[in-house]
């Protein structure tokens, strides 16, 4: 008898181990961001779709974007790379958009930040108000 | 004929007046109100912008506001610490429409405008006005919580380099309790190299 339990639970901690945990993702939405109508289906077609580079921004790339939802608030990190030896000085803003892609907020100021050579920076954004459901994030060059 | 010549003298000599000193004109144009600005290294239009954006999006996700309650809010005053001149009221009144804007929070009369808001009550209280479609004395609604700050700086110069480098520090005080419900700062430094 006794085996017969210990079996049963080993049986079911394996299953319970083994269970999928993919979550389907609401309707305009994908890894997390808002997308609207946009079919997205790889990280790099949604970095695509949500960081626009104003002219040229040479040795920064987007390294990874990531959205969650804190508080019942949309929060937006985006990991800027700096890929040469030097320090590179970028500003930053967001354009903010409500459901139906209509602007929800007036231009944010352009936020001037410094990356040092090969490395990291990451820029952290939430909505300013509850109409501003999506974004697009702009990056451009200071060093010129 | 002998009178032209001086005369298209006279005339070529007006023309290359003319092209150089529009070669000197000043050239007025339009600008992006939300550019970076690097003009000095004094307090500028980035760093106010920067400062009410970073502090109401922080201040947004306290849950005084999160919770949907509308708080009321009132702004007190912003000192400034620091060896220049800024207007810190600009700075708070920035705060201000951003956190009304959001429509999360809401706001009483501060103290700045009160006496405004006084007269205002009494004119409508005088014998010109219907009583019945008046402002009533005594209706005013108090602020639960309120806004103060202060922004310091630290200036280093050296022969070639001068270094600024600003603090804002702002909270959000519980008016009943007294108990201090959000604090943020935010950091700047400016480097001016020759």
């Amino acid at each position: 008898m006794k085996t017969t339990v210990v079996a049963c639970a080993l049986i079911a901690t394996a299953v319970a181990g083994c269970a999928s945990h993919t979550k389907y993702e609401e309707p305009g939405y994908a890894y997390g961001c808002p997308v609207g109508a946009e079919k997205i289906k790889s990280k790099e077609q949604l970095v695509k779709a949500k960081v626009e580079m104003a002219g040229s921004v040479p040795h920064v790339e987007v390294a990874d974007l990531r959205c969650a939802q804190r508080n019942d608030q949309l929060r937006v990190d985006v990991d800027l790379r700096n890929t040469s030896n030097d320090v590179r000085r970028i500003a930053w803003k967001v354009r903010w958009m409500d459901k139906d892609g209509m602007r929800a907020w007036d231009d944010e100021t352009w936020k001037p930040v410094l990356i040092y050579g090969n490395t990291i920076q990451t820029l952290t954004t939430q909505p300013p108000s509850q109409e501003a459901t999506d974004f697009r994030v702009v990056v451009m060059d200071q060093d010129k | 004929m002998k009178q032209a010549l001086p005369l298209r003298i006279a005339g070529a000599t007006l023309l290359c007046a003319a092209v150089v000193l529009s070669g000197c004109a000043e050239k007025t144009r339009y600008g992006d109100a939300r550019g970076v600005e690097t003009v000095t290294n004094q307090f500028g239009s980035t760093d106010l912008q920067m400062i009410a954006e970073s502090m109401t999006r922080s201040m947004l996700n306290t849950p005084i506001v999160t919770n949907g309650e509308r708080p009321i809010m009132t702004v007190q005053e912003v000192k400034n610490k620091t060896s220049e001149y800024i207007d810190t009221r600009s700075i708070t009144d920035s705060i201000r429409v951003e956190l009304q804007k959001s429509g999360r929070v809401r706001f009483a009369v501060d103290a700045a405008a009160m006496d405004q808001q006084i007269e205002e009550l009494k004119r409508q209280q005088s014998d010109y006005y219907d009583n019945k479609k008046s402002a009533e004395i005594g209706k005013m609604v108090g602020a639960a919580y309120r806004i103060e700050g202060n922004i310091t700086s630290i200036v280093k110069e050296a022969k070639d380099v001068k270094d600024v480098y600003y603090k804002f520090s702002l909270q959000l005080w519980n008016v009943q309790s007294g108990l201090l419900e959000w604090a943020d700062e935010k950091e700047i430094r400016k480097t001016t190299s020759r």
